[in-house]
């Protein structure tokens, strides 16, 4: 079975973060104080209660008329990128 | 320069004999001196708040008109730099303005900065900012409290009336009480939220600093109102919260929460909060003690970590360095995610990520996640249980005075039922959505304290109105400290 530090490791390569070991130890805490927080809540009967993704029920509408809206022009969408050609943002090769 | 409120400053602009561009250049002189004092802006936009002035008309139907103002940095600004205190957004100019900016410059104010905060709005010290923790202008050993800590220290120190912050668990009103100032959470959806960087979105609440209630409710009436870029915001209509105001507390029915008040082991925090619920009963309310189910209240800052942090891992899951902020060159798209996303996030981050990460993991997600929002639903059904009886929450603010800032989350005990109860139990108004605010109730060691004043869901002008009476019965409104 493999250990904390490992699983830990792996999970944070999931999460897209290289962990070092220095990290670890503030690691390995604050997921034991996140595992009793786990616990805490697991002793707590919720049969049959619903999760709340949101604190009240929101009358609200997800569609919209389809008409233009907001528009960001080219030159607009541009202009945090670091480097440009043609009118696109030009990144360094990283595949193959 | 003295400290003047939003009204205040509106007679000025209005009186005709007010130099309001040699106000504005020692408004900036003191802003210089007080980020030197107390490190509290990422950035100060003095050529914008001028070019904003220039271009404003002053009129007395518009009390926001020629106000300045100050943003946490995590409201997007177009062409000037939102950070939100991170590394990872450190050169990031957004290209829009979030609609509550757009509101405030339709209104004419002038922004005077950008304030410093928790990176990512997650933290409640402030010491977590790219560019350092900020410093509390009552004592600047101590710290402001967070996530919204630049944003309470630019209202604390005097420098401008108002500012915005964002709270998810606590983040204004913590501050607000360890600064001596009010802070608003209003009724999550009251406000659009549209084009603010986000933390955890079932939570996040934009938010008011001011010195007095009067000020809370003329911002929270200039940003109030449906926002169809944001579907979570309401279709309610926005009373008139200043108009309305009304000191009258008769029959107004206010539950104290015993379980936290029990929390309470410091004696002159203790006997502050007897002497404002004495107040409180002198002006007419009727306030009663009100017991919760304790087990609940122990599960609000495990159901809070839970939630908050797994849907921060999703929000933020598009900065990568290829979507969003700072890139590190790699030898593959993955590669460029993880080296990218190590370098720019600060290392709490990474854990909380991680930790999100672990909650929302298939073989996790039931037992961790959806049970975190289940008991969500009892805390709040429980709060609701107090809402049909009375029309206020009240309970201290917190436990203890700003604490120094080598000690703030050092050796903090996270297990003792008064940290878990006492200090994190404002994150039931982000459970339930409701409307909370703190408001500055006395001093111990020469240090601000404070009590949360919660009412019901988009019932913002009863909790005004309870505020407003305490305030004035109270001597602690429009103070500040500029100086050690």
């Amino acid at each position: 079975m493999e250990n904390k530090e490992e699983m830990l490791k792996k999970l944070g390569l999931k999460t897209m973060f290289s962990i070092t070991d220095e990290q670890m130890p503030a690691l390995v805490e604050e997921y034991e104080v996140f595992m009793a927080h786990v616990a805490v809540l697991s002793k707590i009967d919720t049969t049959g209660v619903e999760p709340m993704a949101y604190p009240y029920e929101i009358e609200t509408s997800f569609l919209r008329e389809d008409v233009v809206g907001d528009i960001l022009e080219t030159e607009v969408a541009l202009k945090n990128a670091t480097a440009i050609q043609e009118n696109q943002i030009k990144v360094p090769k990283v595949v193959g | 320069m003295e400290a003047k409120t939003i009204e205040q400053l509106h007679q000025l602009f209005l009186s005709g004999d007010f130099d309001i561009h040699q106000y504005y250049e020692q408004l900036f002189q003191e802003a210089k001196i007080q980020q030197e004092r107390l490190n509290l802006f990422v950035t100060i936009t003095q050529e914008e708040a001028f070019q904003q002035l220039n271009n404003s008309t002053i009129t007395s139907d518009n009390l926001m008109s020629g106000i300045p103002g100050v943003l946490k940095d995590n409201y997007n600004t177009c062409d000037i730099k939102t950070t939100a205190s991170s590394r990872m957004l450190e050169n990031y100019v957004p290209v829009y303005n979030a609609t509550v900016v757009e509101k405030l410059y339709n209104a004419s104010m002038c922004l005077i900065g950008k304030a410093s905060m928790d990176e990512l709005a997650m933290g409640g010290t402030n010491k977590s900012a790219l560019t350092g923790p900020v410093l509390n202008p009552w004592d600047t050993t101590r710290i402001t409290g967070g996530s919204s800590g630049g944003s309470a220290a630019a209202v604390a120190s005097g420098l401008v009336p108002f500012s915005l912050g964002s709270d998810t668990g606590d983040s204004i009103r913590k501050p607000a009480g360890y600064c001596g100032i009010v802070g608003f959470k209003p009724t999550w959806g009251r406000i659009s939220r549209y084009g603010v960087i986000p933390y955890a979105s079932s939570l996040d609440t934009v938010g008011t600093f001011t010195r007095n209630v009067r000020d809370t409710a003329i911002v929270l009436e200039t940003l109030a109102g449906r926002d169809d870029r944001d579907m979570t915001s309401s279709y309610l209509e926005v009373p008139h919260y200043l108009e309305n105001l009304n000191e009258d507390m008769t029959g107004v029915k206010i539950a104290v929460l015993k379980s936290v008040v029990d929390e309470i082991s410091d004696l002159e925090i203790k006997d502050n909060f007897e002497q404002v619920v004495l107040k409180l009963k002198e002006l007419g309310a009727i306030v009663e003690e009100v017991e919760i189910d304790r087990t609940l209240l122990e599960a609000v800052l495990p159901t809070y970590k839970i939630i908050a942090n797994s849907e921060a891992t999703s929000n933020h899951s598009c900065l990568d360095g290829i979507k969003y902020g700072d890139f590190q060159l790699a030898s593959s798209t993955d590669e460029v995610m993880i080296a990218s996303r190590t370098h720019g996030f600060g290392d709490h981050i990474k854990r909380r990520f991680i930790l999100g990460n672990l909650a929302l993991a298939t073989e996790n997600q039931e037992k961790m996640f959806r049970q975190a929002q289940r008991v969500r639903r009892l805390i709040v059904e429980e709060m609701n249980k107090v809402y049909q009886e009375y029309d206020i929450i009240l309970t201290p603010n917190a436990g203890t005075i700003a604490p120094k800032v080598e000690e703030a989350n050092a050796d903090e005990d996270v297990t003792s039922t008064q940290y878990v109860i006492l200090e994190n139990h404002l994150a039931l108004g982000n459970f339930a959505g409701t409307p909370s605010l703190t408001l500055p109730t006395g001093l111990s060691q020469e240090m601000p304290i404070a009590v949360n004043i919660m009412g019901r869901i988009f019932e913002e002008q009863t909790v005004l109105n309870v505020s407003y009476a305490l305030e004035n019965a109270l001597n602690f409104k429009n103070q500040y400290k500029r100086e050690d």
